[in-house]
């Protein structure tokens, strides 16, 4: 077998047929010539134009979805509460809003931010009010969710002596 | 993006249309915090945007959490403040979702 020092070579299994190794240009030439693939080449150019399409549509929607992580807060902002554990929270940057958001799913409670601490601050402020709230109102009044999120919240905070 | 124009003002017609309880929260977090009844219980805990945002648009993060709190999709959720879904359709959504038959 022979191999040009300038033309790159295929491996084209088509090539094998003909006998010789022939360039992927040549290939294309000798198709044209003998009429192959002409009808399929319309319907590769549609399906092209549809992935381009798709993609720019798939770029727009990923550049409007939130870049998501977790951070494990240690500390409830308030003396006259700890931690007994920290809290998992999960925090999501909205690049287009310039909007931070963190977030206790398991109480369903969220804060806003336009910066990442700022979000956190809130969402301990929010996780007080509720614990505070839920603490005071009579467990026969409370739904299954919220009696759910006491008990979460009555594992996590406690009070300071 | 679709969701881009929702006002707090917006938002705030799901307050009387489901009948919401502003909650006796001790306020650390500004914004105001609602509960939703069904057979005399406090059954979803939703937090709104501050009326005083006014005209300014409620982000898209907001407002994922506001969906959230309320347990409904996002067809459900723009029907919610643009009228078509009525609180009884609402009521029914919330029983079956947190099977309360």
């Amino acid at each position: 077998m022979t191999y040009s020092s300038q033309v790159p070579v295929t491996s084209d299994p088509r090539t094998k047929s003909r006998g010789k190794d022939i360039t992927p240009v040549q290939i294309l030439k000798l198709s044209e010539e003998e009429g192959l693939y002409s009808s399929n080449i319309n319907e590769l150019t549609e399906s092209l134009e549809n992935l381009v399409n798709q993609t720019g549509q798939l770029r727009t929607e990923i550049h409007g979805r939130p870049i998501k992580y977790n951070v494990q807060i240690f500390d409830i902002g308030d003396e006259n509460y700890k931690l007994a554990e920290p809290i998992l929270a999960i925090v999501e940057e909205y690049p287009n809003d310039d909007t931070i958001i963190a977030s206790f799913p398991e109480v369903e409670t969220f804060g806003e931010g336009v910066s990442e601490s700022e979000a956190i601050i809130n969402l301990k402020f929010a996780i007080l009010d509720l614990y505070e709230e839920l603490l005071e109102i009579d467990t026969k009044d409370l739904g299954n969710l919220p009696k759910a999120w006491l008990q979460v919240l009555k594992r996590v905070i406690q009070k300071n002596e | 993006m679709k969701w881009r124009n929702i006002t707090a003002r917006d938002l705030s017609k799901i307050v009387d249309k489901l009948s919401l309880e502003l909650s006796k929260t001790k306020g650390r977090s500004p914004h105001p915090v609602y509960w939703y009844h069904l057979d005399g219980k406090k059954m979803l805990r939703i937090t709104l945007p501050n009326i005083h945002g006014g005209s300014t648009s409620v982000s898209v993060g907001f407002l994922r959490q506001v969906q959230n709190n309320l347990k409904v999709n996002t067809r459900q959720f723009e029907e919610l403040f643009e009228c078509p879904l009525t609180s009884k359709d609402f009521e029914i959504i919330i029983r079956e979702k947190l099977k309360i038959f």
